[in-house]
């Protein structure tokens, strides 16, 4: 076992950041850390790196505790920050070497790390350019690179995607892919369950601090049962529409979201006939329809009633 | 340990160096400051720049031009001139204290100068009072020039012969006349590294709050090399500051800032209080905001205090002794009198202060860091 974690809990004055969070991840693991803003997988995540001292409970990485053998840790664990954690005066070449340097590589093996870094991030025509230069892909790419540097045996990311071009996204998610491949472990954290779903073959979901579903991806997705998910696009949502779908008990978890009013169902068509009727009584009628099947959005929403983008600041 | 905490020095620098408006804040805008004050104020303070001398006056002179001395003086604004009958009477004044400075004018000072050669007056003061002795002694210095029209305008007879070589040298030894150029120079470097201290504090609060140093904290780089390589880094800068702004303030102003040696030694003591300083104000809190806030007024407060703005020797008795205590006001009067009268004994105490405040400052904030438990 590489990772493990138990019985984490967090509190910042009176209010409990995570508690009682357990994880374990094995050699080539790929685990998701799924949950809203405010959800605590950032705290979860500082604990798990040593940065944040827990209240209660304890990590271990390879039978090693945390809280005796905090360098081994830190020896071994590549952490890709939520923010951009690069020195933006250098070059991204400069900057690999400066972390390379901190994780104790000099020479020979410094300069094949940087160049493999490097032609990881797709940075390498780009080297001797100021990061401070670079678009926000291209920065992402080279922080997950910097991430990299030392080799380290658990990769943890924290939303290592944030606001950023589909192809950089896209090139950060198959390097992590081919990396976990080739048997490196990765705790992935996001609110994007498609980049979960994509990347880890386990999930944990956090809501409020606490883990409210772990296991594999298809064993999560279950916990949603057979229900689909439905989106109705309307130009306003009125409450007292809101209301009248809400006393439909065929649909499940009915929520608004913007000019999209979303329910569960296990039978989509018939539920969408009596949706839209109940709609029309108000005077609404849906400019556009979307279904989708069974997955870890619709598992969280069954399990919280909220949608997985909604809440809060992360803690 | 040491090869990554140099590198994160060095990356610090580099961040820095290649940074327009660090560089300008750190060197442009005081050399700016430093050269508008000089010029714009220089005249105005011109040769009784800094001070309120109480001078115990001895004119022994048996010509004419003793008088002048004695009336110049009795003139100046800022001199508080009584005679004594003897050159006895007059160091008494001085060593119990009712005199700052006590100039004796030799008996042979007209015969001297009518036969085209040099008048030496004795200007005598304890070491304590040096700063004082070199401005009588720059002001008598300066007499030369003026003597002719001082002398037709007292209507004491006919001018010496040879006024043109006139000097007067006295016997005051090293003694350099203080100027504005080389006061503001004095002030706006103090100044200039204190509001650059807590522009690193700041710096190392928002540097704290940042996922980058969250990156740097998962490293393993212990706390203590992290502190050590920030403190190197600060100081380092701190110390290219100083010295950047004594060669510009030398070269372009004309500054005269005392040894090498002396000046250094000076700098580097001011430099590590200052950096501990920082370090302290950095890690003992948390919002850059209010470091910010401390930057602007506390920094300000503290110049104007120690006489960054104004000649601290023209302030209130109590406002000099207020002064002397804060870091840069003790700076500046010891640079200033360094620059006037090299003395390496002189400097003991200053740097035993900066040395003790950096160690202690730096002491506070290992202990902060370490009752932060919770803390990245």
């Amino acid at each position: 076992m590489v990772l493990e974690a138990r019985s984490l809990s967090k509190s910042y004055g009176n209010k409990r950041a995570v508690e009682d969070v357990s994880l374990t991840a094995e050699p080539g693991d790929a685990l998701g850390l799924l949950g809203p803003n405010g959800a605590g997988k950032s705290t979860t995540i500082l604990m798990l790196v040593g940065l944040l001292e827990p209240d209660e409970g304890d990590v271990w990485l390879d039978g090693r505790s945390i809280r005796q053998d905090p360098r081994y840790f830190r020896q071994h664990i590549g952490l890709v920050p939520q923010r951009i954690a690069l020195y933006e005066r250098l070059t991204a070449e400069e900057n690999l070497r400066f972390w390379g340097r901190v994780y104790g590589l000099t020479g020979k093996a410094l300069a094949a790390q940087v160049e493999w870094c490097l032609e990881l991030a797709g940075l390498t025509e780009h080297r001797r350019e100021r990061v401070a230069h670079f678009s926000a892909g291209m920065q992402r790419r080279l922080n997950v690179a910097v991430g990299l540097v030392h080799r380290p045996k658990l990769l943890i990311m924290d939303e290592p995607t944030v606001g950023i071009d589909p192809q950089s996204r896209g090139h950060i998610l198959d390097t992590v892919r081919r990396l976990n491949a080739e048997g490196m472990t990765v705790l992935y954290t996001s609110h994007y369950m498609e980049e979960v779903e994509y990347l880890c073959r386990r999930v944990a979901i956090l809501d409020h601090g606490q883990v409210i579903a772990y296991g594999s991806i298809d064993d999560v997705r279950r916990l949603a049962g057979a229900l689909s998910t439905v989106r109705l696009t309307l130009p306003e949502v009125p409450e007292d529409a809101l209301a009248a779908l809400r006393q439909n008990l065929t649909l499940r978890n009915v929520v608004a979201d913007g000019n999209t009013v979303l329910f569960q169902t296990q039978e989509a068509g018939p539920a969408i006939a009596r949706a839209v009727q109940v709609l029309a009584d108000h005077g609404l009628h849906p400019a556009r329809i979307d279904v989708d099947e069974p997955n870890l959005e619709a598992a969280f929403l069954h399990l919280t009633g909220r949608r997985l983008r909604d809440g809060g600041e992360e803690a | 340990m040491i090869r990554a905490a140099l590198a994160l020095v060095w990356v610090q620098l580099l961040q820095m160096a290649r940074s327009r408006r660090a560089l300008f804040a750190l060197l442009g805008w005081p050399v700016a400051l430093t050269a508008v004050l000089s010029f714009a104020l220089g005249p105005a303070f011109d040769g009784q720049l800094i001070t309120s001398v109480r001078v115990a006056l001895v004119n022994l002179d048996t010509g004419s031009t003793g008088d002048v001395v004695a009336q110049f003086l009795r003139d100046r604004s800022g001199f508080t001139v009584t005679a004594a009958s003897s050159q006895d009477e007059a160091l008494a004044d001085v060593a119990k204290g009712s005199a700052d400075v006590a100039v004796i004018i030799p008996a042979d000072t007209t015969e001297q100068i009518s036969h085209g050669g040099k008048a030496s007056v004795e200007v005598d003061a304890p070491p304590s009072k040096s700063t004082m002795q070199s401005v009588v002694a720059g002001v008598i210095q300066g007499l030369g020039t003026v003597l002719p029209v001082l002398s037709d305008v007292a209507g004491k007879g006919t001018a010496p012969r040879g006024l043109a070589e006139v000097s007067f040298v006295s016997q005051y030894s090293g003694g350099t006349a203080l100027t504005a150029s080389t006061y503001y120079a004095i002030g706006m470097t103090t100044l200039f590294m204190l509001t650059q201290a807590m522009n690193r504090a700041e710096a190392m609060v928002r540097d704290r709050r940042s996922d980058r140093w969250q990156r740097l904290c998962a490293a393993p780089l212990p706390a203590l090399w992290r502190t050590v390589a920030w403190f190197v880094a600060s100081y380092v800068l701190l110390f290219a500051q100083a010295v950047a702004l004594w060669v510009a303030s030398t070269l372009l102003f004309g500054a005269k800032l005392g040894t090498p040696g002396l000046t250094l030694a000076l700098l580097a003591g001011y430099a590590f209080a200052l950096t501990g300083l920082a370090v302290a104000v950095g890690y003992g809190i948390n919002n850059p905001e209010t470091v910010d806030g401390l930057s602007m007024v506390g920094a300000n407060i503290l110049a104007a205090l120690g006489g960054s703005f104004y000649p601290l020797y023209n302030f209130p008795h109590w406002l000099q002794v207020l002064g002397r205590i804060l870091p840069n006001g003790l700076m500046l009067q010891t640079w200033v009198q360094t620059a006037l009268s090299p003395d390496p004994s002189a400097l003991r105490l200053p740097l035993c202060v900066f040395a003790a405040m950096g160690v202690v400052c730096v002491l506070l904030s290992l202990g902060q860091r370490a009752a932060r438990r919770n803390a990245v």
